[in-house]
């Protein structure tokens, strides 16, 4: 999918803007705090229906204001136009639209428009602890399955509704830890095949990635570490009721260590995704560039499977990346990157784009104080 | 939020208690006493009368817990219920969805609620005991639960069935699936699979 036209109201310290997209490749340029980050929220916040930077809607409006507008046109792969809108008041109001429908819930908005967001600190995707890629996991597959979102709700709603009693052991008793575990069955198990289902595609585009980024070379493999124990050891294949078995009978070894802790540590919410450089842990051993290699080759991963699943490719948003990497590295990503996806590129300095100024379908804009501008193109 | 003064200690206290209904905030608290401030004498006596009244005969009907004026509500005096089948549902209102139907002839049973530890909602809290002996003393067959599709919804299910495995009653619940003139495009995974598991025989 492409973006045609992304409109915007308020958001940040960004007054007024309409700005028409190249299909291929659009960069914009400014200085540190000029708001072209924020731009690139703007657009990724329709596709999440939250900020990916975690703040608060509130926080989105531009100071002294009331309301924020944000709008994308844009073109699926099919050629049919779409639009989405958001309206966010200083009072907490909050109205998504698409194709000029108000939807009831802003997670029905989840999937609709497919952005790939790489970040400096992506690089914690690799070097962090295993819920950055959980989320990571969750994050993919929620953008290509609606079921797979709604069984995360759910999952997570009854996690925290059985934390809570687990707060309280002395006082939880066995029968009502076990209609939330029920429940935890019910939406955890589709997460843990679903994980499983798309680890070896996941692994073999993160690793064709890497070999292209990483000249130091080493094969890169991608290992899922269940929390189910010995219970899931048994388990052959993808059977949905004998995962379901598994899952149960793990809940209820773990049940008096649950009780001993204060809370739920058996669960899809505990597996873990580890990343692996010639047999050894990355996130121990790896160094600097390894690191940064692996998380964008996590990142093109997820590209390559929103493509593979939805057959549409996610629009590309690359904030201020390349000052993070060395000059054969960001050539390599600009290559992988733009002969099949939009590009909306953030960067502070005109040199790391050298090697972009001769593409074809090259757009820039310039954005200062909250504006952005065209910048004429010298042909 | 800052908290002007109205000018009034007494429209204050008014204020003040309009904003403890849920969804009221304090900004259309201050409307609706203006509103009624406004409006004479009559509305503000009639209104206070009629709260006071509400408040001294409106109660839960002993058997069921629906609202009611007597001891009894109508549906569980009503001699053509069929008591054989018991309807459990989460709150009153939800009696009348069902009515509004008419498509179920049995009695019903509140809970008053679902269970929820982070609300604070335990099965003490709910009319379980009562739907117990209800189930021990009364002619009960079926017990059907009606409630929510929600995480909360479907625990508490799964915790009164449990609660009545042992009684002999047959417990069901209501099936969920694919709406009456709904696309198959339109439905989710979810509510597909339970659509199919809840799938009956075609009679010709």
């Amino acid at each position: 999918m492409i973006l045609t036209r992304v409109k915007l109201l308020n958001y940040r310290n960004l007054r007024e803007a309409s700005v028409e997209i190249s299909p291929k490749i659009n960069i914009f340029l400014g200085r540190n705090g000029q708001g072209k980050t924020n731009f690139l929220e703007a657009v990724s916040y329709l596709s999440l229906g939250r900020s990916h930077r975690g703040a608060a809607d509130r926080e989105l409006l531009r100071f002294g204001t009331e309301h924020l507008n944000l709008t994308v046109e844009g073109k699926d792969g099919q050629g049919e136009e779409f639009v989405l809108e958001a309206a966010l008041s200083r009072q907490g109001q909050k109205r998504v639209r698409i194709d000029g429908s108000p939807i009831r819930r802003t997670a029905d908005l989840v999937g609709r428009l497919s952005t790939v967001l790489f970040d400096p600190g992506e690089i914690e995707l690799v070097k962090g602890g295993p819920e950055h890629r959980r989320r990571f996991l969750d994050h993919t597959l929620s953008m290509v399955s609606a079921d797979y979102f709604r069984n995360l709700l759910g999952y997570r709603r009854a996690l925290s509704q059985k934390n809570r009693l687990l707060k309280e052991p002395r006082r939880a008793r066995d029968e009502e830890i076990e209609v939330w575990d029920a429940e935890l069955v019910r939406h955890g198990t589709p997460l843990i095949l679903a994980r499983r289902r798309i680890l070896p595609f996941l692994e073999q585009v993160c690793a064709r990635s890497y070999s292209s980024l990483a000249p130091e070379g080493g094969s890169l493999t991608i290992v899922l570490k269940l929390s189910l124990g010995d219970a899931a050891n048994a388990v052959r294949g993808d059977d949905l009721e004998s995962w379901q078995d598994a899952f149960h009978e793990a809940l209820r070894v773990g049940r008096a260590r649950e009780r001993q802790l204060g809370h739920a540590w058996i669960g899809p919410h505990r597996d873990r995704l580890e990343l692996e450089l010639r047999g050894r842990s990355l996130r121990r051993y790896g160094s600097q560039g390894e690191m940064r290699s692996a998380a964008i080759a996590l990142k093109l991963g997820q590209a390559e499977l929103i493509y593979e699943r939805t057959h549409e490719r996610p629009v590309i948003l690359l904030d201020d990346i390349f000052s993070e990497l060395d000059h054969q590295r960001t050539r390599a990503l600009q290559k992988l990157l733009h002969e099949e996806h939009q590009l909306l590129i953030a960067t502070a300095r005109k040199e790391d784009i050298e090697a972009m100024q001769q593409w074809s379908g090259l757009r820039i804009w310039e954005v200062e104080e909250g504006r952005i501008a065209p910048v004429e193109q010298a042909q | 939020m800052d908290h002007l003064s109205l000018g009034s200690p007494r429209l204050e206290r008014v204020v003040k208690l309009f904003a403890r209904f849920p969804g009221i905030g304090r900004k259309s608290a201050t409307r609706m006493a203006l509103h009624l401030l406004a409006s004479g004498e009559e509305f503000p006596r009639d209104l206070s009368e009629a709260l006071l009244d509400m408040a001294a005969h409106v109660r839960n009907c002993e058997r069921c817990g629906a609202i009611c004026e007597g001891p009894l509500c109508d549906l569980c005096l009503d001699p053509r219920r069929q008591p054989a089948q018991l309807c459990v549902v989460e709150q009153p209102t939800d009696i009348f969805s069902l009515e509004r139907a008419a498509v179920f002839h049995g009695l019903y049973h509140v809970l008053g609620g679902l269970l929820s530890p982070l609300d604070g909602v335990e099965p003490g809290d709910l009319r379980l005991e009562a739907l117990q002996h209800r189930v021990r003393e009364e002619e009960v067959e079926e017990v059907v639960l009606a409630l929510p599709g929600s995480v909360e919804g479907e625990a508490t299910a799964l915790y009164v069935a449990r609660l009545l495995e042992d009684s002999g009653v047959q417990v069901s619940r209501l099936a969920t699936g694919i709406p009456v003139g709904g696309h198959l495009d339109f439905v989710d995974d979810v509510t597909l699979e339970r659509a199919f598991s809840g799938r009956r025989p075609l009679q010709g």
